[in-house]
């Protein structure tokens, strides 16, 4: 009888094991899929950085050469590269394999960083969002 | 016995034949083309002007400068990277292992990875990325540079251009390009997948047989 309670209690243990490395991998998963998509998004990005940064190298038809217009693009490329360095500095720190921590502390460091890459995916489509506005607007 | 050599002779003859088909296999050139008119010996022929790798310069793995240059006269596959990538990367650069296993005693291939992140990943990260994975010598470099140059270079090896509404991915979609020794686009096959990084190991071995026809200047 001691036998099979104990058993029954090594299956659970283990079962509860298995249950959290489920969790965590989920967790982890919806994570890195945020990532590849801002990573996606960091190609248009790019690309339209360097569209602005030529813009306001050279002085081309259709952007009307006034301070105004000047302090557009310039804020439409910092709006672009803050967007960028926040990805950038979040792909530096992001440490997936979290050796050696406990369940809790391994959901909590996941959970922050989802929210983290999330609003880092926000702000990166907001600043192509609005880049893609303005360049849309020289094409017509 | 008569069965017996006939059995042969036909195995002989199927072999003799799958030979042949290798032998005639063409790679498809990728990209856009153009077609250029001149006159050779007074008579009017037209050739064609194919998509090739425009002019790099990077810094590799040991600190050495790299261009274009340092790839004369090489085959090569390329692929975009960074090292703390969570995702992908770690697989493609496990099938590019296989990869450099296959061509790193053979001196006209060569394995050329572009970080895409090169504010992290500095000189020294490229050379403990590479140590890890094994590399030596230089056959498989690591390269990194202006974030502007490697997205703008990207755009000639990934053919197609991004185009706003156009739901892909590009730079980080783990492609593996093949280039041949004119810098013409041979191949692209998806390095996740190891099936397609062993039939890009075989279009390497299909490429090194064709004749170098056209010199690169």
């Amino acid at each position: 009888m001691k036998k099979v309670i104990t058993a029954a209690l090594m299956c659970l243990v283990l079962l509860g094991c298995s249950d959290n490395k489920t969790q965590e991998k989920a967790l982890l998963d919806s994570v890195i899929k945020i990532h590849d998509k801002v990573m996606g998004n960091d190609d248009r990005l790019m690309h339209n950085k360097m569209k602005l940064d030529t813009l306001l190298k050279t002085k081309l038809t259709g952007v009307p050469d006034t301070a105004a217009a000047k302090a557009m693009l310039m804020g439409l490329n910092i709006q672009l590269t803050d967007a960028e360095d926040a990805m950038e500095k979040w792909m530096g720190k992001f440490d997936p394999d979290q050796k050696g921590k406990s369940h809790q502390d391994i959901m909590n460091y996941f959970s922050v960083q989802k929210t983290q890459i999330t609003t880092i995916d926000s702000a990166m489509n907001a600043a192509i969002t609005a880049s893609n506005k303005y360049l849309d607007q020289l094409k017509k | 016995m008569g069965k017996a050599i006939s059995a042969i002779a036909v195995i002989l003859l199927l072999n003799a034949c799958r030979f042949n088909t290798n032998d005639k296999k063409i790679l498809p050139i990728y990209g856009n083309r153009q077609p250029v008119t001149k006159t050779v010996n007074g008579a009017t022929v037209t050739d064609t002007i194919y998509q090739t790798i425009p002019q790099f310069k990077f810094i590799n793995q040991y600190g050495d400068s790299i261009s274009n240059k340092s790839l004369n006269g090489d085959i090569y596959v390329a692929d975009f990277f960074f090292t703390t990538c969570p995702s992908i990367c770690p697989i493609m650069h496990r099938n590019m292992l296989d990869v450099y296993n296959a061509f790193k005693n053979t001196p006209d291939v060569k394995i050329i990875s572009h970080t895409i992140d090169p504010k992290h990943d500095s000189v020294a990260v490229l050379k403990k990325y590479a140590d890890k994975l094994g590399i030596t010598g230089n056959t498989w470099w690591f390269l990194q540079g202006k974030k502007e140059d490697t997205y703008k270079l990207s755009e000639s090896y990934l053919v197609r251009k991004p185009q706003e509404d156009a739901k892909q991915v590009f730079i980080h979609d783990g492609s593996f390009l093949l280039i041949d020794k004119q810098k013409r686009i041979r191949g692209s096959y998806d390095g996740t997948d190891p099936k397609q990084v062993s039939q890009l190991i075989e279009d390497i071995k299909t490429l090194r047989s064709y004749p170098d026809e056209i010199k690169v200047k």
